[in-house]
């Protein structure tokens, strides 16, 4: 009988290794024998879980050990999994309200989301006798279709260290929550279908301890309304001066007109992400007086013209450009980290034209860019080129890159000083010329996939491994690919250009 | 180059640069903090580490003495197993009684870096595995009463992770 050595570490170690796997890891993990069951459902993990409370397993004849889900910190409660019938929900809610009150959750729930479609705030929360929840930091909400306006004033709770609220899909209903707890909240996040439902759901309150606010416009509304600068309060003008956490995340794009009048205010922000599909050159000429900014990220086209500004960010740290529009540079002298990244599923070339106007880009940050990430984008030579330059960097992630295999060893014999490369999903292009006018061309081929097979080319990563053992190479998905011949470029005699579609054959 | 000399647990004596032998937090405290004087000729005994064990952590030790110190990651970071350089993957391609047995040395010797690269190995060979699999690899004695298994599946049923 082999010995079961794992088991001769101690716990401490034990955990170091399990703090590593996902938790779907762990819980198979726990199924393993009751060492590792116990050690994995001791606080240090049952404190990181959210534990769902459904009437599943908080019901009469429910399935859970309500003894042990007292010991959780965070619950979400969702009222509508799993439920056969309206007089097992009452009966839910009443064992729900036990549970939540009892004081050892009481005392210790940090975090609460609420997925209710069937009760209101007040069938949950309303109380007689008040109720404190002194450690709860967190509360996010999916309203519910039974609330109503005035459901929170019978709500008699108190939770002072309440942070963060998120409002999922707000509708008017949910302002009570915010109502209550705007003066105390640091975070606040809103996602919602209409910009009707955004004003209902914040309301005008002043929220004077709001640092970091996340926006996210729904798809959905036949015809969504734009926002505008008119209307926006002077309050929310003062909300916005205060932050220093801005996201907007607008598929829909209704922030178009209003971008520059909120980047003109916030002037405190320091971390600015936006996520859409337009923004117009007045908009983008605002950021450059953030100054405070050290995280930019926008993955959105700008409307460049001539008259567009060069960005002169003295605190930039990270910025995340969109491929299709590079956000242009002044200065960044703190620069360390850039992501390029096409937003759609299709993969994008880089359309810089000439070298030099890409060179001048790049001296921006050359000499102190320590990071380098680019997503579902296509390096040339020129590209290639570049990143050659970089002489500080040490991380280089490339995620769905299509680039030739030389191309990715000339960079790694430029930049010794990489201490870790990651290649996820790439495809790199083994070149091979084969003339089509060659009869044997078949032939030729099948000989080339002979010479080439496995070793030759599925194991270029782990060559390059060997090759460059101190740069930390690590590969996902990556995979060798043939490409013939490069972009067949076909001349009409009108002078048209038209590129074919190239193919890839995976070895 | 200054050297000082480890006796292992089985009474070999190991003579090792001051550099490397301090990639252990443990003999660097001793050295540093209580003061053992390597120049006195006396080991530096070392009894819960068998010279095989111990060789083979010199050799771990020679080749990232001059590694920088790690940056403070964060909890993501920490998270990552995809990141063992390819000179530690060979290093850790040993059988399971040394794989442990280096752990815990380096446990015993504060070795944070090689603990890190051990657990993440170890994560890997877990990663993907049903609860069965982990067992047959590891030889763990599945010690439930019958049915318990069941249960602990269908609590965690109902957990995700906590979002920060």
């Amino acid at each position: 009988m082999p010995q079961d050595f794992i088991n001769g570490l101690p716990a401490e170690l034990l955990c170091q290794v399990f703090d590593r796997l996902g938790h779907q890891q762990q819980a198979e993990a726990a199924a393993t024998c009751v060492r590792w069951s116990e050690i994995l459902n001791g606080d240090r993990y049952v404190w990181r879980r959210r534990l769902y409370l459904c009437p599943l397993n908080l019901c009469e004849n429910g399935i859970g050990d309500v003894e042990d889900m007292r010991r959780y910190r965070a619950f979400a409660i969702k009222d509508t999994l799993n439920t056969p019938e309206r007089t097992d929900l009452r009966y839910f809610l009443n064992t729900l309200r036990r549970f939540l009150f009892c004081e050892q959750v009481r005392e210790n729930v940090e975090d609460l989301r609420l997925r209710l479609f069937r009760y209101s705030l007040a069938d949950l929360f309303a109380n007689e006798g008040g109720l404190d929840f002194p450690k709860l930091r967190r509360i996010s909400v999916h309203p519910s279709l039974f609330l109503n306006k005035r459901d929170l004033m019978k709500c008699n709770i108190t939770a002072p260290n309440v942070r963060e609220i998120v409002l999922d899909d707000s509708n008017s209903c949910a302002n009570p929550l915010v109502q209550l707890f705007s003066e105390q909240i640091t975070k606040l996040g809103v996602t919602f279908m209409d910009k009707v439902m955004f004003f209902a759901g914040i309301g005008s309150k002043p929220f004077v301890n709001l640092q970091c606010l996340t926006l996210k416009a729904l798809h959905g509304s036949h015809f969504p309304r734009l926002f505008r600068d008119t209307d926006f309060t002077p309050t929310h003008m003062q909300l916005f001066r205060r932050l220093r956490f801005l996201k907007i995340d607008d598929g829909e794009n209704v922030f178009f007109p209003a971008y520059e009048c909120i980047f003109r205010v916030a002037t405190n922000l320091k971390t600015l992400i936006v996520l859409g599909r337009d923004m117009s050159e007045d908009a983008f000429n605002a950021i450059d007086e953030l100054k405070q900014l050290e995280e930019l990220h926008l993955n959105i086209e700008i409307h460049k013209s001539w008259s567009i500004r060069k960005l002169s960010l003295p605190n930039l740290r990270k910025l995340t450009t969109y491929v299709g529009t590079l956000a242009p540079l002044e200065s960044a002298p703190n620069l360390k980290s850039l992501q390029i990244q096409n937003h759609t599923q299709l993969r994008g070339r880089f359309m810089f034209g000439e070298e030099d106007k890409l060179a001048a880009y790049f001296k921006v940050f050359n000499a102190h860019l320590e990071e380098l990430l680019l997503k579902k984008v296509e390096l040339d030579t020129t590209f290639v080129n570049q990143i050659c330059t970089l002489t500080k960097l040490r991380t280089l992630e490339m995620n769905s890159v299509e680039s030739e295999q030389l191309g990715v060893q000339k960079i790694l014999a430029a930049l010794p000083q990489l201490k870790r490369v990651r290649f996820v999903k790439c495809n790199l292009v083994k070149e091979l010329v084969i003339s089509f006018n060659d009869t044997n061309q078949d032939q030729e081929r099948e000989d080339l996939d002979e010479g080439f097979e496995d070793e030759e080319n599925m194991n270029f990563f782990n060559k390059l491994m060997l090759q460059y053992p101190d740069c930390g190479i690590a590969n996902e998905h990556s995979r060798v690919v043939r490409h013939s011949p490069r972009d067949q470029v076909t001349m009409y005699p009108s002078g048209y250009q038209v590129t074919m579609h190239h193919f890839w054959k995976v070895y | 180059m200054s050297t000082i000399k480890l006796e292992t647990s089985d009474g070999v004596k190991f003579t090792v640069k001051t550099q490397v032998a301090k990639c252990s937090g443990t003999i660097r405290t001793m050295l540093e903090d209580i003061g053992i004087n390597p120049q006195d000729g006396e080991a530096i005994p070392l009894s819960n580490v068998h010279s095989t064990i111990l060789q083979k952590i010199l050799v771990w030790a020679e080749h990232h003495v001059d590694d920088p110190e790690p940056p403070r990651e964060d909890a993501d970071a920490a998270k990552r197993t995809d990141d063992i350089c390819s000179w530690d993957e060979d290093f850790l391609k040993v059988d399971q009684r040394t794989l442990f047995d280096v752990m815990l040395a380096a446990n015993y010797l504060d070795m944070k870096q090689l603990i890190a690269v051990c657990c993440k190995t170890v994560a890997n060979m877990i990663k993907g595995k049903t609860a069965d699999q982990i067992r047959r690899t590891f030889n763990i004695e599945n010690d439930f009463p019958p049915g318990e298994e069941d249960k602990i599946r269908l609590r965690n049923q109902f957990c995700e992770e906590r979002s920060r």
